[in-house]
């Protein structure tokens, strides 16, 4: 049935030695790891908060607190899934301090536009697709926080399902139970938006 | 197995994330059901939209913000939280009020000590002493002005001190006094002096 294998893409086969010195005190090290992160963290906390603003205080506090816990951190493990279990911990709380002062996020606020997003030059040709990404992008937000968690780190991450169930620190039947109902929603809410502005 | 039970399948199969023992019942289903079939290839269309939202390019200043941000506050001096600011001032004023404390018992007049009068014939009898408190006291007493009282030995910390006290001299024609000697154990806490009387007679003092 032409079943897409997604790999493990990982962020930081070559990050041991850099981590090594960053614990050590180097602050190149630190900043060099920082680069090399950013754009995973910064993205995966877009995908989750649904806004730049949010995502950018979000991916901030995830390098805070890897500056801080760094030196508990076992340089022989991979930071990848730390880091991600960090993007999502960090969204977490954020939103839940958000709700506390907020109501929830009307989708009108929802950053579908993703101003982040550098366009394309051939935007014209893409419009379609463009427009289908950024509702597919707004449809994650109407998730409940752990169907999208796994759904980000699942399918925009792509990561494996028995990774993201060690991340997410719940079973993979579970993983499997909330990226099949997250896939169902976001298809059918993009289908209704489409329909409601043709 | 209804089209509607089969869509969280359906939903698993087109990602490959299907268990291998469900696999041959959906795509028996999808091989005989045109409206499901149409779900899976509208899902993998869906999908296709989502696994992009991995492969866009983020602007190169949204990135840079967030390293200046972080780089930023590390930057900055370290601020105490104001829980260990108002712990620390509480501390603060307890060793201040201790301190104060100790010096207004330490200005206390000591306890009168019972010494007896100076006599030819009954000179003062020895202290009992280690020799390294004796130079201590030695020191002590060379440098205090000439008083019928002693100031009390501060021994070492961690040490205790006993010393028998007796006046080093008494005017001529002055009434007699308590001649019983004064036993006094100085302790490594200077608040902590101990006076013990002696009675020849044997009697309670």
């Amino acid at each position: 049935m032409g079943a897409i294998e997604l790999t493990w893409r990982p962020l930081d086969s070559t990050s041991a030695p850099l981590i090594r010195r960053a614990k050590a005190g180097d602050r190149e090290a630190f900043e060099a790891l920082l680069v090399r992160h950013e754009r995973v963290v910064l993205r995966t906390a877009l995908r989750l908060m649904g806004r730049l603003d949010l995502a950018q205080d979000a991916a901030q506090e995830v390098f805070l607190r890897l500056h801080k816990y760094l030196g508990r951190f076992d340089e022989e493990r991979e930071l990848g899934p730390w880091l991600y279990r960090m993007v999502v911990n960090v969204c977490h709380d954020q939103r839940r301090r958000r709700a506390r002062t907020e109501a929830s996020l009307p989708l009108d606020e929802v950053d579908g536009s993703d101003p982040a997003l550098a366009v394309p030059a051939d935007a014209e040709a893409r419009l379609d697709r463009e427009r289908r990404r950024e509702l597919v992008a707004r449809a994650l937000q109407t998730l409940p926080e752990k169907e999208r968690a796994a759904l980000v780190l699942r399918d925009v991450e792509g990561l494996a399902t028995r990774e993201v169930a060690r991340i997410l620190g719940s079973s993979e039947a579970t993983v499997r139970s909330q990226v099949s109902t997250g896939r169902v929603k976001v298809k059918k809410q993009v289908e209704k938006w489409l329909k409601e502005r043709p | 197995m209804s089209c509607g039970a089969l869509e969280g399948r359906i939903a698993l199969l087109v990602e490959g994330d299907l268990p291998e023992g469900e696999l041959g019942a959906v795509e028996t289903h999808l091989a005989g059901c045109a409206v499901c079939r149409r779900f899976a290839d509208e899902l993998r269309e869906s999908q296709r939209d989502l696994r992009s939202l991995g492969e866009v390019d983020l602007d190169r200043a949204a990135l840079a913000s967030v390293r200046r941000r972080v780089l930023e506050v590390l930057d900055r001096p370290a601020r105490r939280s104001p829980v260990f600011v108002a712990l620390a001032a509480a501390a603060g004023v307890v060793a201040v009020a201790f301190l104060l404390s100790r010096e207004v018992v330490g200005r206390l007049p000591e306890p009168p000590s019972r010494v007896p009068p100076a006599s030819a014939a009954s000179p003062a009898p020895p202290e009992v002493r280690p020799p390294r408190l004796a130079a201590v006291d030695a020191e002590r007493r060379a440098a205090q002005p000439a008083s019928g009282q002693l100031a009390p030995p501060e021994p070492p910390a961690g040490r205790v001190a006993m010393t028998v006290e007796l006046p080093p001299s008494v005017a001529p024609g002055a009434p007699p006094e308590d001649t019983r000697p004064v036993i006094k154990v100085v302790t490594s806490d200077p608040d902590v002096v101990i006076y013990w009387v002696t009675d020849p007679e044997g009697g309670p003092s």
